[in-house]
């Protein structure tokens, strides 16, 4: 669809945007930059500070934040009114303002009063407010100075609208207008999370951080944001946010042979190369499990052995030639190993999705890399250079492997590739996002790089999920191959990365690999013949139920036989008695079949609980257990994720120094973020142990409840 | 099970050439039946134990399912043990009282077992909108809320005197502007005063109030009516309505079958602890004497 | 679709996580009467044992005997010092009345209470069950090794025949006599009367009652004193109306007197020994008989001085012609003459009848064995005829009437009694106890009294009276 594009003047150029642009957009777009101080690129604009104001030839200076456009408009933001309106602005800010202020102590880049010094005012003219508006030292995070707040509004709408927390808001009027915590509340009795959008977003030295969320690898040097900041790659990372998750990024050196990571283990951290060469490897015995032996006759036993799939080929055997894993190369089946070098960032998916790690890392010679925790590695990826640079890494790199990996598409030639380089997008989706929706024309073949896909498709009773892609997944075929529009939707199970080939670069390959062609078709048909069984299935109740409650995604369910189950409570008793009175099962939920599935943590294969988590402390154990690390800072993110309601947050009293009598303590309730753990040190969990009528069970439901599918699938 | 066929048995086996050929005939006594009341003591106790380890369900000292059925089935060969120990006599006054305490335990504790076989299946069927029952009184407040604010939204303030609170569930909120442009003033008057009259008192206190709302066939008969009197913007809402209607229903029914399936223990726990307490007196007067 | 959406975390969030934390009422109520129940009965327990009372504790009521100590414990359990049971020992029985041991050879003594035993209610504490006799009488042994009687006796159904019919068992009486020939239907009787002899008319129990028919009136009843209860030698007491102590009384209406011949064979059997004269000799002693012939023949002879020449040494019997040889002797002579003969005809005839008479012995009176009727063939067991009084004689000893031999003896086979003593629900008492005792009260120690009157009601407490339940019970 057009969009109306708009023709103005900015400083003596002719520009001109798309209809609905600001004024302040326009000019960023085109070059021209405009000083703000409420104005924040992600935040919807509000024009208080009234700093950006331009002459657009009106009666009155106008706030270009949040003027928009209009055809024939002549703006000048450099005019002598202009930068006197704004010198005084800036001024008058400055009278109240204790300069040097907290942000401006710390790492010198208040923005206001940067922006005083960059306008040239140095002692304002007009005297100081006679009253302080006070300090407010009640949040274990971030110290509020309301002198030196200049109700910008940006911490109201972080708080708000980006975040959703809705703990900060405005109070009073006039000369006593300020922010308040809920209902003007102490930050740290209120129902702030702190999870420090505020902070961020304040431009002064207001809300500031007070470094006592201590979020920190433990091995590792911690790396300065001015080491940080002379590498290329983090160039443009706000060197605050950096300053503010010291901890969270290290340096790490490695001799050589040392392994960085070891295959299989849970982490919660990626690696980003900068010196060096290492060499990555998969060190398991390649082989299946194969059980032998029968049971004939009494005595005889079953035993299992691994074999290799040369040895025992099995019918589905695949004919995958590549090991996915979670870097920038794949591993070839025969020899898994490969190797890695400068600027190579491994273990994004364990680092953002808390999945184990893919492989064995080994350092080949002295090797110095960064290790970083979730959040620095998400601000990573939001930076443009880092960004461009790891996508160059896959270029050159990996998606030719990477390609070649899908089998349909091994016959592609070098020269292909070559031409595909540049065409193909990588792409990026957050969690949940949809890639692309069932009934619009299908425009491109997509290829998982990273991270989980479902595709689905809308039912009366729900989703009905036909699969889950990993990496070196595709869809999108059948689409193309077919009518032309998309038989399915897929979305994001997690962060994921995709690369998108455009249709018209896919129509050129199948023209020219006529055997991609059919392979792709025939795998198109075998796709649709499973789609089509699948949905036969979802006319039988039971099943959408079981859909519709989401039973699929969980490995494990707590699930209560209400034919036996005599309403005891001795499971949610025990569950408390493991758990210092706090139990983690209820004993409500949905029910199935005749079972009620308990709202208990279901460990599901995509962990939504995990999605978001500011800290990085919730994560895996094993491929069941969740785990809730001791710096969980109680935001009830994963609470609210959960979609059974698993989660649950537990105020507990936490006895904390009382700024008002100094020498004691006072209590406050934390929240602490709880599920259940399946009671991992105890052979059973004790829920299953405690009930007295054998009515409780955990298990897994796919294995439990086959029989009840099978049997409507018969039906 | 099979287990505590062989020790009955057993235990008949010993007990029948006892009781023929003894002297004086079975009595607790003799050596044989002191062994009997021996054992049969010793599984009293353990079927008592029970309670104390429900008391501390992490402990791992043996599932609380093998607990459960060592209590059901030991219980039960105690009573032809203590049949054996007496030599089926009734005599004495404290072993009297000993005896009939001991049949209304054990008779107590096979019907509850019966009660703990039927009654949950009776409940999964007939309730399906189950929840916990201590939290009735909890989600009872809940619903009554969430009632409020359906018929706040649907007919405007009630007259202002109910608070409405906030309640999960029900985006009630969202109708309000739906539905208030379209409805009549005397639809919704109808529908406030046949909640206020009607729907309150009996959401209010479901399990006593004799509203024909506590009888399903005449509340399906009510709402059906309203739905012919009132307009279908409304419709939704009565939709609403009854199925909170229904909920407390089933809530009411789920408290009284919950009452049922735990009453009999009022009488078995009690009596059990009296049971152990004169049998230990028996056992020492027994002894000494 | 009702616009109330159901979902497993809306439904989660409906709940307060500490609930189960609170007090509920069932829970509540469980508890409070836990404690409750308990402790009401220990209450109970406590009441009565401040008030004494020890019902609660009692297996049932005592026997009557010993009702009187029915509530004080102590009197039969005995407190031992040292432990902690207060069992039943013998010394608490013996305290009262003594049990004498029932055999110096037996392998074991039992306990007075295993074989009496109490609180079962009123019944009669000597009515012992059959297993505490079998428990060594089915498989007998003693010290001394096997013993002289049976060996296994288990109950009275498999009683073994009494010893007296077994083999080759003789009665020992030396009267001789044929049952027989005395039943038959036309007896010639006293004066030549045709006569039915019935059983009684001989056979009667010790104690007198009514008149002997065929006795000889003027001479005292005769009774007879059971003698010890196992001595199996009647004494005749001439005369004696009461018997001193129970035990000889029911001794005498239990077993038949012997039949004396003053009493059962006077009025037929005389005694004459000469024609001259026609009374009969005393049934007595020889010396007593002789002395009586002399007195008989001198006062004959003083009255009758002629007699001395009538021919002699021949017998005259009556109604038959005098024989013809005369001489004369002096008085002392025809006297000695004429006892010698009469002598000569009661012992060669008219005593050896019935008796056995040895005259080998150098002097002229001969030696007349003991008669040893036997009254008790059965030492070890109880019998009574009185409690049998209703049946007929013939109907137990139903050998008599065939019975022609003195050593016949006619007890009643075991077999007789177990026709009706069986263990059958409407059979006569067949409990080993009914016939037998245990403890030999020959032996039995003389106890004098210990406690005066004070002492023992002070024992018993009188209660309010059981409940009919009770009642009913402890019967």
């Amino acid at each position: 669809m057009s969009v109306a594009v708009v023709e103005l003047t900015i400083d003596g150029h002719k520009v001109s945007v798309p209809e609905g642009t600001t004024v302040f957009d326009a000019a960023r777009l085109n070059g021209v930059r405009i000083p703000t101080l409420c104005h924040q690129q992600n935040e919807t604009p509000v024009g208080v500070c009234r700093v950006c104001v331009v002459d657009v030839g009106g009666r009155v200076l106008t706030a270009s934040c949040v003027r928009p456009v209009e055809s024939g408009m002549v703006v000048s933001t450099t005019s002598e009114k202009v930068r006197n309106t704004r010198r005084t602005l800036v001024e008058l800010l400055m009278s109240d303002h204790p300069s040097p202020c907290a942000r401006q102590q710390q790492s010198g880049d208040c923005e206001l009063e940067v922006m005083a010094r960059a306008e040239g005012v140095e002692k304002p003219r007009f005297a100081r407010r006679a009253t302080s508006r006070g300090r407010d030292d009640s949040s274990v995070a971030i110290a509020v100075d309301h002198d030196a707040c200049i109700l910008c509004d940006r911490c109201i709408r972080g708080c708000d609208d980006i975040r959703h927390n809705d703990v900060l808001g405005r109070m009073g009027k006039g000369y006593r207008t300020g922010i308040a915590f809920d209902q003007n509340l102490p930050m740290g009795n209120s129902s702030c999370v702190s999870c420090g959008e505020c902070m961020i977003s304040c431009p002064t030295g207001a809300l500031t951080n007070k470094f006592h969320v201590g979020t920190s690898l433990r091995t590792g040097e911690p790396a300065s944001p001015e080491t940080l900041h002379e590498l290329p790659v983090f160039a443009g990372v706000s060197g605050t946010f950096l300053e503010l998750n010291r901890g969270a990024i290290v340096m790490r050196h490695f001799r050589p042979g040392e392994i960085i990571c070891r295959e299989g283990e849970f982490g919660s951290t990626a690696f980003y190369m900068l010196e060096g060469r290492a060499q990555v490897s998969i060190n398991t015995q390649i082989g299946h499990v194969k059980t032998e032996g029968g049971a004939r006759g009494f005595f005889s036993k079953l035993s299992s052995r691994l074999a290799r799939g040369a040895e025992d080929h099995r019918d589905e055997e695949s004919a995958r030639r590549t090991i996915p894993i979670d870097g920038p190369a794949d591993l070839p089946l025969e020899r898994p190993v490969a190797e890695l070098g400068p600027g190579d960032l491994f273990g994004e998916m364990t680092c953002m999705s808390f999945y184990p790690r893919s492989a064995t890392v080994r350092a080949v010679t002295d090797v110095t890399a960064l290790e970083m925790l979730r959040n620095v590695l998400d601000i990573l990826q939001r930076n443009k250079n880092f960004r461009g640079q790891i996508e160059e890494n896959y270029r050159r790199r990996a998606l030719d492997s990477h390609l070649r990996s899908v089998p349909v598409f091994s016959g592609l030639t070098t020269s292909f590739i070559d031409h595909l380089r540049d065409k193909v997008d990588l792409v990026r989706y957050s969690p949940g996002q949809l890639i692309c929706r069932q009934g619009e024309p299908a425009d491109s073949f997509y290829l998982v790089r990273i991270g989980f896909v479902k595709v689905w498709q809308a039912h009366p009773g729900g989703e009905m999920i036909f699969a889950y892609l990993g990496r070196g997944g595709y869809f999108g075929e059948i689409g193309l191959l077919g009518g032309g529009l998309r038989t399915a939707s897929c979305t994001a199970l997690d962060h994921v990365e995709v690369v998108r080939i455009g249709a018209d670069e896919f129509r050129l390959m199948l023209e020219k690999f006529p055997e991609i062609r059919s392979s792709l078709e025939t795998v198109a048909a075998d796709r649709q013949r499973e789609n089509r069984e699948r949905l036969a299935f979802v006319e039988s109740t039971p099943l959408q139920d079981f859909l519709a409650q989401g039973l699929m995604e969980a490995q494990s369910l707590l699930i209560l036989d209400l034919e036996r189950c005599t309403r005891c409570d001795a499971c949610v008793r025990a569950c408390a008695d493991a758990h210092d009175g706090v139990t983690r099962l209820i004993r409500e939920g949905l029910r199935f079949d005749k079972y009620l599935v308990a709202t208990s943590c279901r460990q599901c294969r995509d962990p939504l609980c995990m999605v978001g988590c500011p800290v990085g402390s919730i994560r895996r154990r094993n491929s069941l257990e969740v785990i809730i690390e001791d710096w969980c800072i109680g935001c009830g993110l994963c609470a609210k994720n959960c979609p059974y309601g698993n989660i649950n947050m537990h105020p507990f009293p936490v006895q904390i120094a009382d700024a008002d009598s100094p020498g004691r303590t006072r209590a406050v309730m934390k929240q602490k973020a709880t599920s259940c753990d399946l009671c991992t040190e105890h052979a059973e969990p004790s829920c299953v142990y405690a009930c007295p009528h054998d009515a409780a069970h955990r298990v897994d439901p796919r294995k439990f409840f086959g029989a009840l599918l099978a049997q409507s699938k018969r039906d | 099970m099979i287990a505590v066929a062989i020790v009955l048995l057993v235990a008949t086996a010993i007990y029948i050439p006892y009781a023929l050929n003894s002297p004086q005939g079975p009595r607790g006594g003799s050596a044989i039946g002191l062994s009997f009341g021996i054992v049969g003591f010793a599984l009293m106790i353990f079927a008592g134990l029970l309670g104390a380890r429900k008391k501390f369900p992490v402990w791992r000292v043996g599932r609380a399912q093998t607990w459960m059925r060592g209590h059901l089935w030991l219980g039960l060969v105690s009573l032809p043990i203590i049949l054996f120990h007496a030599g089926f006599h009734m005599r004495g006054t404290l072993t009297l009282v000993l005896m009939i305490l001991f049949f209304i335990v054990v008779a107590s504790g096979v019907f509850g077992a019966a009660l703990q076989i039927y009654i949950p299946r009776k409940i999964t069927v007939e309730v399906p909108m189950e929840t916990i029952y201590e939290q009735i009184d909890h989600i009872r407040s809940q619903l009554r809320e969430e009632a409020d604010q359906l018929a706040t939204a649907a007919c405007g303030s009630l007259d202002g005197t109910i608070a409405i609170g906030s309640a999960p569930g029900g985006d009630a909120s969202a109708s309000a502007v739906e539905i208030g442009v379209e409805v009549s003033e005397e639809a919704r008057d109808q529908l406030r005063e046949f909640y206020l009259r009607r729907m309150r008192p009996f959401v209010e206190d479901p399990a006593r109030s004799r509203s024909p709302l506590g009888d399903s066939p005449q509340a399906s008969g009510i709402f059906e009516e309203l739905r012919l009197r009132l307009p279908v913007e409304l419709h939704d809402t009565l939709k609403d309505l009854e199925s909170i209607c229904e909920e407390e229903r089933q809530l009411t029914c789920q408290a009284r079958l919950h009452r049922v399936l735990h009453a009999w223990l009022l009488v078995h726990v009690p009596l059990s602890y009296a049971l152990l307490a004169l049998a230990a007196v028996h056992a020492v007067m027994a002894l000494r004497f | 679709m009702a616009r109330r959406p159901r979902t497993a975390k809306k439904l989660a969030q409906r709940i307060e996580l500490s609930y189960f934390q609170r007090p509920q009422p069932l829970r509540r109520w469980r508890f409070i009467l836990s404690v409750a129940f308990p402790a009401l009965a220990l209450l109970w327990l406590a009441v009565a044992g401040l008030s004494k009372n020890r019902t609660p504790y009692s297996m049932g009521a005592v026997s009557p005997p010993h009702a009187l100590f029915g509530q004080k414990c102590s009197a039969c359990h005995v407190a031992d010092t040292v432990s902690f049971r207060h069992p039943v020992t013998d010394q608490a029985c013996l305290t009262c009345h003594d049990g004498p041991i029932h055999h110096a050879d037996q392998k074991f003594t039992p306990s007075c209470s295993s074989c009496h035993v109490e609180h079962q209610g009123r019944i009669r504490l000597t009515a012992v069950r059959d297993s505490s006799c079998t428990q060594c009488h089915a498989n007998l042994t003693t010290r001394a090794g096997a013993p002289h009687f049976v060996r296994s006796i288990v109950s009275f159904a498999r009683h073994p025949e009494f010893a007296p019919l077994r083999a080759n068992f003789a009665d020992p009486g030396t009267i001789k006599f044929n049952h027989s020939a005395h039943l038959v239907t036309s007896l010639i009787g006293p004066g030549g009367r045709r006569v039915q002899l019935a059983c009684n008319d001989c056979h009667r129990p010790g104690a007198p009652r009514g008149s002997w028919p065929y006795g000889q009136p003027g001479v005292q009843d005769v009774t007879f004193s059971g003698g010890s209860r196992y001595s199996p030698d009647a004494v005749l007491v001439f005369g004696a109306a009461h018997s001193t102590t129970a035990a000889q009384k029911r001794l005498e209406f239990a077993y038949m007197a012997p039949p004396t011949y003053a009493n059962t064979c006077f009025s037929c059997h005389a005694l004459q020994f000469d024609a001259r004269f026609a009374d009969s000799v005393p049934h007595d002693k020889p010396e007593i008989v002789h002395a009586f012939l002399v007195k008989k023949f001198q006062d004959y002879i003083a009255a009758h001085p002629d007699a001395v020449r009538e021919p002699s040494a021949v017998p005259r019997l009556p109604g038959q012609p005098v024989a013809q040889n005369v001489h004369a002797v002096t008085r002392d002579a025809w006297v000695a003459e004429q006892v010698a003969a009469a002598e000569d005809l009661l012992w060669r005839k008219t005593c050896s009848e019935c008796h056995t008479l040895d005259l080998s012995g150098g002097n002229s009176l001969p030696a007349i064995a003991p008669s040893r009727i036997t009254t008790r063939w059965l030492p070890h067991a109880n019998f009574s005829h009185d409690a049998h009084r209703m049946v007929t004689c013939v109907s137990c000893h139903s050998s008599v009437a065939s019975s022609q031999l003195t050593s016949d003896v006619n007890l009643p086979s075991v077999r007789v009694c177990q026709e009706c003593h069986a263990a059958r629900a409407s059979g006569a008492p067949a409990g080993c106890f009914e016939c037998h005792t245990y403890h030999d009260w020959s032996q039995e120690k003389v106890y004098p009294g210990k406690f005066s009157l004070p002492d023992l009601l002070k024992s018993s407490r009188n209660f309010a009276a059981r409940p009919p339940v009770a009642e009913f019970i402890h019967r």
